[in-house]
């Protein structure tokens, strides 16, 4: 559906783009995933054509769109900032995309009603558009978009200027719109939280590098470097030497050794996702085959979970448990605890962040 | 009741010995004529064929400044190229350029033997003493404050408008027509008014290369050295009445779109 090859733009002497290979099949959610000043936006613009790569092509529908200027790629834009047109009606920047498009003014009048519908903004078409409230402009922006039947839906962090719970309700929006209409959305964030939710693969940029790309949880659970995993939230991070014995591997680092699944030999670091991590006052009997004996040392909470965090020698292990267990076995700070994790929940990798 | 302060107190006792000094001589100066010294004044053709003149020969030059500096002041507001400083700065120098200056300058190149005069002159386009002088005049000394406003009045505007434009499917013409221009179109009337304003006050430049015909600022000056203060200030109440007029009725009937947050950047 979208193809890069080895996309490279130099933007400035700070600042390029290095040899971007993407793809992304049609009808596909994808998430462009990474910190700001990664260059997700940029990305998106070569993507729109607003600028040309210095090396590489861009490929939309098997079409080679290197060189056309955006009119021509038939590609949807929604910005953060919504870009809607102050001095036109929400009918008139539904419609703006229509003009030879769409054969006859009843044609367009009724595809426009029809996306509004779909964004449940038909009760405001003749509104002027700079009065709108915030999430009724995201979706006329959407709704706009989507007009034009796109072969290809960009989103550039659409959601980012709303507040949580209105965000939240556009991500269950945006997820079953794109479950009916089955456009290609490439979507650009900063926010994991929001490309858990909707992206079924991920990319994560940094510094104009793809960094890794993936189904989402491979992403989240298996980063195949430092910043990876932090960026996605890794916590439990540790830093020393993986051995091969028979059937498992064992990862020592200092006093703390790591029965684990993953096989990798040598220097590496090892991953335990905080929220696999279970805490308990007597020593539990699963498969859980890790088990560490720690005193917690801080406790964070954050609204409906809580962050425990305990020592254990010179290292720290943190999990995520609901506010409910922390009340049930009454944590707090001091007391030992049972932290257990399975072998099959560490991941192992090599560090490979190159230098920023 | 609001607090003030003596920071506060003491520029508005400065600001207001400005306001003073500004306001002061004009308002003297119009009370100083009588309606019917005005209106027997304005029965002159001289005195009206001049007026005529000066709002006409400023409308042309505004005009002319708009077809070719709005489209400048878009390329200044969007686009980087090789000697856009060396471009802003030229749109910027008639401002510092002393009037008569600027007169003898167009002189140069529009006089019989100019670079420009020459040629125009086997058309039968001729600068010297004629109304093409008169608006060559004026297009110098007031293009600045057009280009300038629509510049501004382009940079305003959140670029992410126009790239929207652009993948709906619009062509750089469309979105230009349909989204810069009228969004743009305040500050663009506002920048004309002033350009306008600009044009009817010269006098140096116009008087260096078109004494013929003569506009408002030439008579009033004429008048005044053969007849002194009270031969030229009813024609100066005049000029001044109508520019006022014009200035005041543009600025609050320009039509198009308000300005509003949605295409505003950063809004």
């Amino acid at each position: 559906m979208l193809e890069l090859e080895d996309v490279s733009k130099r933007w400035s002497a700070a600042f390029s783009h290095h040899g971007i290979n993407l793809s992304v099949g049609d009808g596909e959610f994808f998430v462009l995933l990474g910190p700001s000043g990664a260059g997700k936006s940029l990305l998106l613009e070569l993507i729109a054509g607003f600028h040309s790569p210095d090396a590489g092509r861009i490929r939309i529908r098997g079409r080679d769109v290197t060189n056309l200027p955006p009119e021509k790629r038939n590609v949807g834009l929604v910005f953060q900032d919504q870009a809607l047109f102050p001095h036109m009606t929400v009918r008139e920047n539904i419609a703006y995309g229509l003009k030879g498009r769409v054969a006859g003014k009843e044609a367009a009048a009724e595809r426009t009603e029809r996306a509004a519908v779909m964004f449940r903004i038909e009760g405001v078409l003749d509104r002027p558009a700079d009065l709108l409230s915030a999430g009724q402009r995201q979706r006329v922006a959407l709704a706009r978009a989507l007009a034009i039947q796109p072969d290809l839906l960009l989103l550039d962090e659409p959601f980012s200027s709303l507040d949580p719970p209105l965000r939240q309700d556009l991500w269950r929006e945006m997820k079953a719109l794109h479950e009916k209409t089955g456009v290609t959305i490439l979507h650009v964030t900063h926010d994991r939280g929001e490309a858990a939710v909707l992206g079924r693969r991920v990319a994560i940029i940094r510094n104009g590098r793809i960094e890794q790309v993936g189904a989402d949880w491979s992403v989240f659970d298996e980063p195949v470097n430092q910043f990876v995993a932090e960026f996605t939230g890794g916590r439990n991070i540790y830093a020393g030497e993986a051995r091969v014995a028979g059937e498992d591997c064992e990862f020592t680092s200092g006093s703390l050794t790591i029965v684990c699944v993953h096989k990798l030999h040598g220097p590496c670091k090892a991953l335990i996702r905080p929220e696999n991590i279970i805490l308990s006052r007597e020593p539990i009997h699963t498969s859980a085959r890790n088990q560490f004996h720690c005193v917690v040392e801080s406790l964070l909470s954050l609204g409906d979970v809580c962050e425990v965090t305990g020592r254990l020698g010179e290292h720290r292990m943190t999990s995520v448990v609901t506010a409910r267990s922390v009340e049930d076995l009454e944590i707090r700070r001091g007391i030992p605890l049972y932290f257990s994790f399975k072998a099959s929940s560490v991941h192992l990798f090599r560090d490979t962040t190159p230098p920023e | 009741m609001k607090q003030t302060n003596l920071v506060t107190s003491a520029f508005a006792v400065l600001g207001a010995m400005l306001i003073l000094f500004l306001a002061v001589p004009v308002a003297a100066m119009m009370l100083r004529e009588s309606p019917g010294s005005l209106w027997s004044t304005l029965a002159e053709s001289e005195v009206r064929a001049a007026l005529w003149v000066s709002v006409g020969a400023a409308a042309i030059s505004t005009a002319i400044s708009a077809v070719l500096g709005v489209p400048l002041g878009y390329l200044l507001a969007r686009s980087q190229f090789r000697g856009k400083t060396l471009v802003q700065a030229v749109v910027d120098m008639p401002v510092v350029v002393p009037h008569t200056v600027a007169g003898i300058a167009l002189l140069t190149v529009l006089g019989p033997q100019g670079l420009f005069g020459g040629p125009a002159g086997r058309l039968g386009i001729r600068f010297v003493d004629a109304l093409p002088g008169t608006v060559a005049a004026m297009l110098f000394v007031s293009a600045p404050f057009l280009v300038n406003a629509a510049r501004a009045g382009f940079e305003a505007i959140n670029p992410r408008l126009e790239k929207v434009s652009r993948s709906l499917g619009a062509s750089p013409a469309r979105t230009f027509f349909r989204i810069s221009l009228p969004l743009a179109f305040r500050p663009i009337v506002a920048g004309a008014v002033m350009s306008w304003a600009r044009a009817v006050s010269e006098f140096g430049a116009v008087l260096v290369i078109a004494y013929y015909p003569r506009v408002g600022p030439t008579l009033i000056y004429e008048r005044f050295t053969s007849f002194g203060l009270g031969g030229s200030r009813p024609i100066a109440v005049l000029l001044l009445i109508i520019s006022l007029a014009l200035f005041i009725a543009l600025r609050t009937s320009a039509p198009g779109v308000k300005a509003t947050n949605g295409g505003v950047r950063g809004a």
